[in-house]
């Protein structure tokens, strides 16, 4: 093909060709003369023909006499021969200018440019047409429009060569980079950008369109529709996706869009997008449905992504959980979402790094968001597993939980306050939005999705209180730590007011039962009661004659023990004030009930006081043991730690406690050059940065370990008895010991944990020893 | 420097200024507990001291006075119970 083709030359075959053909037609193997003479005339209308067809820089009319010659070639059957030679000698001149001149000059340099690409992609395809029309001129003479059958097929056939043709050199790498720029470039344009307004864009469309229309005209042309369609729809197969997820992703918010988003994308595709691709190729009904699909698949894989994000930023996300809503159609859908998700909540969330608050608030967001995309809960169900059972092994999990419900602040637990008013909310509302399956007359009853688990159950709808509280197999754990808080909250309680703990009782009280509640209650009426005993003992009509009043700063919080959690039995010195004050408040409080008798617990409560120091006045509300030590500083204005834990009966941690709390507050310092010696400041002084003990606020009462620990106790006798008789047993030994062992009425429940916890502190009280995961008697 | 307390919440609790028994010895509930039908402790559920000195839940000793078969007796002693006067 590379080889020029030579009309001589091929004419010289021709003619041996012809002489030969005519001998075996004759089939004696004989030459004749008239057979050469007719060879002669033949190859000469051969030449005049060819030398015209040859293809060449100017297109020139047939003569006659030319005509003539290509009629004659005709009635000798040669037009085939002929035509083949024209498509050899086509194809030459192909390779040798054609090609040459639809090379690109420099792709990567317009690449950035989209007026450059479209113009280089004209040119190119212009250029073809040009080709084309050039290598058709001949064809046109010799083979007439509305002729015979054969004369059509060879008009095909030459029509096929050229396609072959066309298409190598359209099938060129860098053109095909091209027109997918270009493609790209005019879909783009269609969408959402970031500089281009959209009215810029209204105005630009009909030029765009044009300058489709006439790529299009050319393509029609050239005949490769098919071949644009492909690279169309290669764009947009990748374009669609990338539009997606650069202009929809992370915007949830409706506010920041004009229109909705499902809305925007189908104007999108309907108008600007199908107006554009159906300019430039073939109309298909289709089209617009599938690219809506595809846009819409899009949609939810970004969707599913980012339902982690969506979740943490649940209200905000609302709209575009209603897309992920409306798009999750499939059971792959879901599948994946479910997988997603929980992908990312072991990567972003469960792990040490992150506050067991935020955990349980995401908890609540989750379940918030998937009731909305599912309000059956199926789904709920799959993706909150992970954090149950995360949520489960976390130690502080219910004290979260807990302080949440009876919003409390605490810096360690974190802002869960949203309990509280969901406590408050859920209480009226309860069982309010609950799917009844047995019930025949709801209409909007569906199944359940078939992905559900096997063992999946409808709960209560979108009552995280209850989720959180099903965590726990019973609520025992819960109802521990309630009354742990609720004892250290009433305790800190100023004038009695329990308005807000008894609200808080009685919302419990809905969840948990009354009777697992009732400890708390007696707390309750014991604060009620001491507010009524206070007033009484502080009445100054009630006091006898003689006697001289009660002071009155004291208030006392009067407890019946034995139903409030374990306190702290520990003493402290008061100041003498003080403890004639409480003398007297007991003695008062004998004689108003008779027969009863009060015991102070010291360290508990608070104190109001006011320091007036030389320069300042300072006021705090502070603990017993604080203001105790803060009362010695009036006669001396410098003690060592060792004077003052004598003097408070104080251990040296709190002792070291409650230095460090007035030295935060620059009432105390210690002394530079005398460790462990603490001077009262007089005078304010440049604070200087120090570490400081840290300020925890300290529990009055036993937490729920502590006391679990202690109720281990009872089993003690059993382990020692135990380990005498096996003098070395590992704790899952002594587990399955205890379980056998001990009698029913005693009753043993606990898991391994606990009891390792109770053998730590039996370590720690060197009862145990622990040697190589055994446990053994300390001899 | 002057420190004023100006209020001081103390916080107690109270029993029952009777020191031979902790237990109530009809229901086996401390005394500052309550009989098996009362609520709350205290005031609601007294104690009752008879002359022999044993002292029970109220409750617990009156329901126990009206069963046929305690005859008026202490439950302990098996003295006739009177209640303490002092």
């Amino acid at each position: 093909m590379s080889r020029p083709a030579n009309p001589w030359l091929a004419s010289k075959g021709l003619l041996y060709d012809i002489v030969f053909q005519a001998a075996d037609r004759r089939g004696d193997g004989q030459l004749f003369l008239n057979d050469a003479e007719a060879a002669r005339s033949t190859a000469s209308d051969w030449q005049l023909v060819t030398s015209w067809m040859m293809p060449q820089a100017l297109l020139r009319s047939p003569g006659s006499t030319i005509l003539a010659a290509a009629a004659r070639l005709r009635q000798k059957n040669l037009l085939d021969r002929l035509l083949n030679w024209y498509i050899d000698s086509v194809r030459s001149h192909f390779a040798l200018h054609g090609l040459p001149a639809i090379k690109s000059p420099d792709i990567s340099g317009i690449m950035s440019d989209p007026i450059s690409i479209g113009n280089s992609v004209r040119r190119v395809l212009s250029t073809l047409c040009d080709a084309l029309h050039h290598y058709m001129f001949p064809i046109s003479f010799l083979y007439a429009e509305d002729s015979s059958k054969e004369d059509m097929l060879a008009r095909t056939r030459f029509r096929h060569s050229l396609n072959a043709m066309i298409d190598i050199a359209l099938s060129d790498h860098e053109f095909q980079l091209m027109a997918r720029l270009l493609v790209e470039h005019q879909l783009a344009a269609c969408g959402r950008n970031e500089e281009q307004q959209i009215i810029d864009r209204e105005e630009d469309e009909p030029k765009r369109l044009a300058f489709l229309a006439g790529i299009r005209q050319q393509i029609d042309i050239l005949g490769v529709q098919d071949r644009m369609e492909r690279i169309v729809a290669d764009v947009y197969h990748t374009f669609i996706p990338r539009y997606v997820s650069q202009q929809y992703a992370r915007i949830w918010e409706q506010e920041e869009r004009e229109e909705p988003l499902m809305v925007e994308l189908k104007n999108l595709i309907y108008g600007p997008i199908s107006r554009c691709i159906s300019t430039l190729i073939r109309r298909d009904e289709l089209l617009e449905a599938r690219l809506l699909e595809l846009a819409t698949e899009c949609l939810v894989k970004l969707g599913i992504k980012e339902a982690f994000d969506m979740v943490i930023y649940f209200p905000d996300s609302i709209p575009a959980l209603e897309y992920l809503k409306m798009c999750l159609r499939t059971q792959e859908h879901r599948a994946q979402l479910v997988t997603t998700f929980q992908n990312a909540c072991h990567a972003r969330l469960l792990h040490c790094g992150a506050n067991t608050s935020d955990i349980i608030s995401f908890y609540m967001s989750t379940i918030k968001v998937f009731r909305l995309l599912e309000p059956r809960g199926v789904l709920l169900d799959k993706v909150s597993r992970p954090i149950r059972r995360y949520l489960r092994d976390r130690e502080d999990t219910v004290k979260c939980i807990v302080y949440g419900m009876l919003e409390v602040e605490d810096a360690n637990t974190g802002d869960l306050s949203e309990l509280g008013k969901e406590l408050a909310a859920a209480s009226g509302a309860q069982n309010a939005d609950a799917v009844d399956d047995n019930d025949y007359f709801n209409m909007d009853w569906v199944p359940d999705p078939v992905d559900a688990a096997p063992d999946f159950r409808n709960k209560r709808a979108s009552d995280f209180i209850g989720s959180l509280l099903s965590l726990y197999d019973n609520k025992e754990v819960f109802v521990k730590e309630i009354v742990v808080v609720l004892a250290n909250r009433l305790l800190e309680l100023k004038n009695y007011e329990i308005d807000r703990e008894m609200m808080h009782l009685e919302l419990l009280k809905l969840l948990f039962g009354e009777s697992d509640l009732h400890n708390s209650d007696v707390m309750v009426k014991d604060i009620l009661e001491s507010k009524r005993v206070d007033s009484n003992i502080h009445d100054p009509t009630t006091v006898a004659p003689g006697t001289y009043p009660v002071a009155g700063i004291v208030h006392a919080s009067i407890l019946s023990r034995l139903f409030w959690p374990a306190f702290r039995d520990e003493d402290l010195v008061l100041p003498s004030v003080i403890e004639e004050q409480l003398n007297r408040y007991s003695a008062k409080f004998s004689i108003l009930k008779s027969a009863r008798k009060l015991t102070w617990l010291k360290r508990l409560g608070t104190v109001d006081v006011t320091l007036e120091l030389e320069d300042r006045t300072l006021d705090f509300t502070v603990s017993p043991d604080r203001a105790s030590m803060i009362y010695l500083f009036q006669d001396k204005s410098t003690y060592t730690l060792n004077e003052l834990t004598a003097r408070l009966n104080l251990d040296e941690t709190m002792t070291r406690r409650a230095l460090g709390f007035w030295i935060k507050n620059d009432v105390l310092k210690e002394d530079e050059t005398c460790k462990d010696k603490y001077i009262l400041l007089e005078r304010a002084e440049e604070r200087k940065k120090k570490m400081l003990l840290d300020d925890a606020a300290e529990s009055s009462v036993q937490t729920a370990e502590e006391k679990a620990t202690e109720e281990m106790r009872i089993y003690w006798s059993y382990v020692n008895g135990m380990l005498t008789n096996i003098p070395a047993l590992p704790i899952d030994r002594i587990q399955s010991f205890l379980k056998m062992l001990i009698p029913k009425e005693v009753g043993y429940s606990r898991s391994v944990d606990e009891l390792r916890d109770f053998l730590t502190v039996m370590v720690a009280e060197e009862k145990l020893e622990f040697v190589s995961g055994s446990y053994r008697l300390k001899k | 420097m002057k420190v004023t307390i100006n209020r001081w919440n103390a916080v107690s609790t109270w029993h029952w200024d009777h020191a031979q028994e902790e237990l109530c010895g009809i229901c086996r509930v401390a005394f500052e507990g309550t009989c098996p039908t009362c609520k709350y402790p205290g005031d609601d559920c007294p104690l009752i001291i008879g002359d022999c000195k044993h002292a029970f839940h109220m409750h617990c000793l009156l329901k126990w006075l009206t069963t046929e078969s305690s005859k008026g007796l202490c439950p302990m002693c098996r003295r006739k119970f009177k209640t303490a006067t002092d």
